[in-house]
């Protein structure tokens, strides 16, 4: 794994853009400069990594959707309902029945779209279905903000021709000898945009710790005094707390330090987007933080933790893993 | 602008133009950064400022609500979050503290709730009651080894476990 998309061959300069009369001028130059961002938002790319991102992350959705399944469906149980995002049109929490269809609906969706059956349809449908269980799980006072950027590259997926290649429907197009998918735009514009999404969600967060406690978040005891009170609420609840963090939150000095390269890390989130080895570098300081988190506040976040959230900054169709599926699927 | 050979090609084909890619990009990534402009603290799902940690707290100190089950001596044990009806503990604590806010009532009717959750629980087989209680602590001084509330229990509601 060790490229991303913008070592890629760039985009023939096939946007629709008029050039200026004389090469010359404000908007020659405009045309210019929208045409170098196109062919970096759309560089070519081997349909086969962004097949990869479609059964990682598909796979992924699958099995945390089976693993919260008995959440899913115990959450008329809890009271309170305050619906956000798009369950907002509901007034009520749905019925029992309505609760367990929807659940299984997104299962046999998410295994359409990570095995890529049918993807036009399949694609799009579950990239709705994932944000609508979500959303209703999300809609009870508690917003699990694990969940986030998974159902941001649902979408994007969704939205991509990410099944051309490793899929059910290549295997029928094969059979009907239509022609073997080749490098393109087509398969480079998604793989940066789940790019763009994964580092946008850092930078916002770190916008919003300097909205809300400015440049004192890192330099006070604010996310020491956090972290004791989340080991607590959780300890006092019965559920599993972190021992680590416990004792660690005895040891003011630590804060400020930790507190300021985690604000760093998600400021700079964007530098990830300017090739392949600062995106390694980036990527596995955004892990280390996550496990930081982990091992602190016994917040496990599986989306990072497990890779997926920086899967698209890397060459992911060289996993071993998945060349193996991609080769017994025939 | 060719189409590119792909098995998804048809008769329209949208990935084939510059305008779909861009379309997608531009709504995904501008609603993704928009609460950026949103109003301070905006949370929902899924475009979120993701405040959690964004607050901080001044001190260490903080009310927290749990619900316990009184055995036969008086003795109180702490209950999982899955009495309140959820595997996830934040879940569990939102649902709790809605309950608390709300008033009497509805934390007498979750603590009904949590009681006939309990009632066939071989772990709490010898338990008689459940309350819900509200404590004030300093988290720092608890983790230090000072674990004594900084002032007592306040009980939100009580109720029997029929059995």
């Amino acid at each position: 794994m060790k490229d991303t998309p913008s070592d890629a061959t760039h985009a023939p300069k096939d946007m629709p853009l008029k050039p200026g009369p004389n090469g010359q001028g404000c908007s020659d130059m405009l045309s210019r400069a929208a045409r170098a961002v196109d062919r970096w938002y759309r560089p070519v790319a081997a349909p086969e990594r962004l097949a990869a991102l479609r059964i990682l992350v598909g796979g992924f959705a699958v099995a945390y959707l089976a693993l919260r399944l008995p959440n899913l469906l115990g959450l008329h149980g809890l009271g309170g309902f305050r619906p956000v995002g798009v369950v907002s049109v509901l007034a009520a929490p749905l019925t029992t029945a309505a609760v367990i269809v929807q659940a299984v609906l997104a299962l046999l969706l998410g295994l359409a779209f990570a095995f890529g059956l049918a993807f036009r349809v399949s694609g799009p449908a579950f990239a709705f279905v994932l944000l609508w269980v979500l959303s209703y799980r999300n809609a009870w006072g508690m917003i699990f903000h694990t969940e986030n950027l998974l159902v941001l590259h649902t979408l994007a997926l969704g939205c991509s021709p990410a099944a051309d290649v490793w899929s059910l429907d290549a295997r029928r197009a094969r059979r009907r000898g239509a022609p073997e998918p080749v490098p393109s735009t087509r398969y480079g514009w998604p793989v940066r945009l789940l790019g763009l999404l994964t580092v946008g969600t850092y930078f916002v967060a770190g916008v919003a710790k300097l909205r809300l406690s400015g440049l004192g978040w890192a330099t006070s005891d604010l996310l020491r005094n956090y972290i004791a009170y989340d080991n607590l609420r959780k300890h006092l609840l019965g559920d599993w707390y972190s021992p680590f963090g416990a004792w660690l939150v005895g040891h003011a000095w630590l804060f400020p330090p930790l507190a300021t390269a985690s604000l760093l890390l998600e400021l700079l989130a964007p530098i990830a987007l300017l090739g392949p080895r600062i995106a390694r570098v980036w990527s596995l300081l955004a892990w280390g933080f996550h496990f930081g988190v982990w091992a602190i506040m016994a917040i496990f976040f599986p989306y990072p933790l497990l890779g997926l959230a920086f899967a698209p900054l890397f060459a992911v169709e060289r996993l071993p893993l998945l060349r193996r599926l991609a080769r017994s699927a025939g | 602008m060719p189409t590119p050979p792909g098995m998804s090609s048809g008769p329209f084909d949208p990935h084939a133009s510059a305008v779909w890619p861009w379309l997608v990009g531009l709504v995904l990534v501008g609603l993704s950064l928009s609460p950026m402009l949103r109003p301070l603290g905006y949370d929902s799902f899924p475009f979120s400022s993701f405040p959690m940690f964004a607050h901080g707290r001044k001190d260490a100190v903080t009310n927290v609500h749990r619900a316990v089950a009184v055995g036969p001596d008086g003795a109180k044990v702490s209950l999982p979050p899955r009495a309140l009806g959820s595997d996830e503990v934040l879940q569990a604590d939102v649902t709790l503290r809605h309950a608390i806010r709300r008033g009497k009532k509805a934390s007498a009717a979750l603590c009904r709730t949590v009681a006939r959750r309990i009632a066939g629980d071989p772990a709490h087989a010898d338990a008689v009651a459940v309350e819900l209680l509200t404590e004030r602590h300093d988290a720092l001084a608890y983790f230090a080894g000072d674990t004594t509330p900084l002032a007592p229990p306040k009980r939100q509601a009580r109720c029997k476990i029929a059995r």
